[in-house]
């Protein structure tokens, strides 16, 4: 369906990203050695439940998470031939909202509404791009006309609060295309928009990956919009990953019990309609009590076995370009 | 009420919000028929007036038109001493648990103070009830005497399910009662959704914004667009074969959680026009693929376009 990346130029690769909050009640680790590689021009998915280490993983890429709260106790981001992680600040401002943009799900935290969209999107080519401020404002509305905003040349000067949640979604996502990114990291970017806005935007992302060969992490709760856009996918589950695979593999033959209860749990939109939905008993574990002694997944796993509890099982090969961090072997599993 | 009456049934309902720039009509001539014991789904996009609909059905929103019959008894612009004792069997369960119960009020107390308000149980018994509505929806009633920041997403919406229960309602109407949860948590409130309509008898009006979550739901399904019904019918036919060209394109842009499934978009253009200044003739018609001069001189009334199957678009016939 979409054209095959290359993987032999990862153009960002996350290796071992280990992050940690501290709190009142100790340390949490939010996300324990996470790694994967991103190809140019692909998109790659990143799913789980809430509070499984998505957003923390694209914070501490980005280097925005909280001060001084949260910290990357280990782990590489080599991007551009240098890891992000070790970057000073100064240094990690030229790469942030340049080579690197980001996209957020609620437009209002990351417009200013003091500031006009022309103000604002001015700023970045001026700063990032070097334009004179008329080339600037050139580039933006040109930006604001492709991602469907009607009129930009006039719009441009209206206030963040002037705009509907649609129209300021697009605003934000024009922003973060201004200085051609090399990666895009979008957490759910879409699912505060209407379905048939979220199509236009799908279509636009997908438009600027073909033609300028622009990198996604996309993390989303929709598994539709998994299926639709991405290339492959990597499952989180308790701060760790749990399963990689192509999208197509991954929803024909998921190879990690929790992956496989997260697809059952979905309404589909076609097939057999009534009747009780698979859904996954229990809650995720705490990630304040160290080291897990067994399956992160195994209180609410329905194919446990005694081999579980030996011990955390590391994420394993599963043929090419797939991973399972599950002891079953694929014929084992249900 | 007769056996063939709906337990609730709306008629031209209007509902316009005045504003300093003008007047929204939020909804602007619904009609519908919900028999007891059945599910509607009521979809479209932010805007369309499905909440609304909702709201001015329990009492939230007043209409300025229309009529709102329950059990054969009109509500719209009732008298209190009529509404009183007829809201007990309309409750409402909200989007946001976060945002509906009151964090400084005990889960124990948030369930029982609707008892105490419809003076439904003596004060020494409201402890048993309590209990006995906590494990109706799952919960553990050993938590009751606990605060709603202490449960996560799942519990506290069940804790919404529990209170809207206590007071025996016949029908619930359900506003994105599954949007803000996590999928997994998800399926096992619209489980519980369901098995508490077997079990009780209820009735629902299910709104929300994802198409499949409705399907999994609804026995019908009515498609609002800027505060209108555009389409209804059984939820087989509205899914199998849409006839609203709105309805076409809502249903063509939901992305299917199946990687390589051949489909044709049906792209539509821009956004909802302003319910402020709604366009002439049909409301789609900014956006429609279709459209054509009728369309902005004369607004299409819902036809019949199938068994129980209602459509309004001038091209119908």
């Amino acid at each position: 369906m979409h054209p095959a990346p290359s993987r032999a130029e990862p153009v960002l690769e996350v290796k071992g990203l280990t992050t940690e909050f501290v709190t009142d009640g100790g340390v949490v680790r939010a996300v324990d050695g996470v790694s994967f590689s991103l190809g140019r021009g692909e998109v790659l998915g990143l799913v789980g439940e809430s509070g499984c280490g998505k957003s923390v993983t694209n914070l501490s890429i980005l280097g925005l998470l909280p001060r001084p709260q949260g910290r990357v106790v280990a782990g590489e981001v080599r991007f551009g031939g240098r890891d992000l992680l070790q970057a000073s600040e100064a240094e990690m401002r030229a790469v942030r909202g340049n080579r690197i943009a980001m996209v957020f799900q609620d437009p209002m935290t990351c417009l200013n509404p003091y500031l006009t969209v022309e103000e604002q999107l001015a700023e970045v080519g001026q700063l990032h791009l070097r334009l004179s401020r008329a080339s600037a404002v050139e580039r933006a509305v040109s930006l604001l006309t492709r991602v469907g905003i009607p009129d930009a040349a006039l719009r441009i000067r209206a206030y963040p609060h002037q705009f509907s949640g649609g129209m300021r979604q697009r605003v934000m996502i024009a922003m973060a295309l201004l200085c051609d990114p090399d990666v895009l990291v979008a957490d759910e970017p879409t699912t505060a928009l209407d379905v048939t806005i979220q199509a236009q935007i799908l279509d636009l992302l997908a438009d600027l990956r073909r033609e300028r060969g622009m990198a996604v992490i996309l993390v989303t709760h929709d598994l539709g919009v998994v299926a639709g856009c991405c290339d492959r996918v990597v499952v989180m589950y308790a701060g760790r990953v749990v399963e990689e695979a192509a999208t197509g593999p991954l929803f024909a033959q998921p190879m990690h019990p929790y992956t496989q209860a997260l697809l059952a749990s979905v309404p589909r939109l076609s097939g057999a309609a009534h009747g009780r939905l698979a859904s996954i008993g229990g809650l995720p574990p705490r990630l304040d009590r160290g080291p897990f002694r067994a399956c992160a997944f195994l209180p609410r796993c329905s194919q446990r076995r005694a081999a579980c509890e030996a011990g955390e099982p590391a994420l394993q090969g599963r043929g090419t370009g797939r991973w399972s961090r599950c002891v079953l072997q694929p014929g084992e599993l249900a | 009420m007769s056996a063939a009456e709906p337990l609730l049934s709306v008629r031209d309902l209007r509902v316009h919000v005045p504003l300093e720039g003008g007047t929204v009509r939020a909804v602007d001539g619904v009609s519908f028929d919900l028999p007891g014991g059945s599910t509607l789904g009521l979809v479209g996009e932010s805007g369309s007036g499905k909440s609304t609909v909702a709201r001015t059905v329990v009492g939230l929103n007043r209409p300025v038109a229309g009529s709102i019959r329950l059990a054969g008894q009109e509500i719209a612009g009732a008298a209190e001493r009529v509404l009183a004792p007829l809201r007990r069997h309309v409750q409402m369960v909200f989007q946001d648990p976060y945002a509906s119960l009151n964090p400084r009020m005990t889960v124990a107390s948030a369930v029982a103070e609707p008892l105490h308000i419809h003076g439904l149980v003596p004060a020494a018994g409201a402890d048993a009830e309590v209990c006995r509505l906590l494990e109706l929806v799952g919960l553990d009633p050993s938590m009751r005497r606990r605060y709603p920041h202490e449960f996560s997403g799942g519990p506290r919406q069940r804790i919404g399910i529990a209170r809207a229960l206590a007071v025996q309602p016949r029908l619930l109407l359900l506003d994105e009662p599954v949007s803000a949860l996590d999928v997994s948590v998800q399926a096992q409130v619209l489980n519980l959704l369901e098995d508490l309509k077997a079990r009780l008898g209820l009735t629902y009006l299910f709104i929300a914004h994802n198409l499949a979550v409705v399907r999994h739901v609804s026995d019908r399904v009515a498609v609002l667009y800027l505060g209108r019904i555009v389409e209804v019918a059984s939820r087989d036919d509205l899914y199998a074969q849409p006839q609203h060209p709105y309805t076409q394109a809502l249903l063509s842009a939901v992305p299917v959680a199946e990687p390589g499934r051949p489909r044709t978009r049906l792209a539509l253009k821009g956004e909802p026009a302003s319910p402020i200044t709604p366009p002439s003739g049909c409301v789609f018609r900014t956006r429609c693929p279709q459209a054509v001069a009728v369309c902005a001189e004369q607004v299409p009334a819902l036809r019949p376009v199938g068994a129980g199957h209602v459509s309004a678009c001038h091209w119908h016939g």
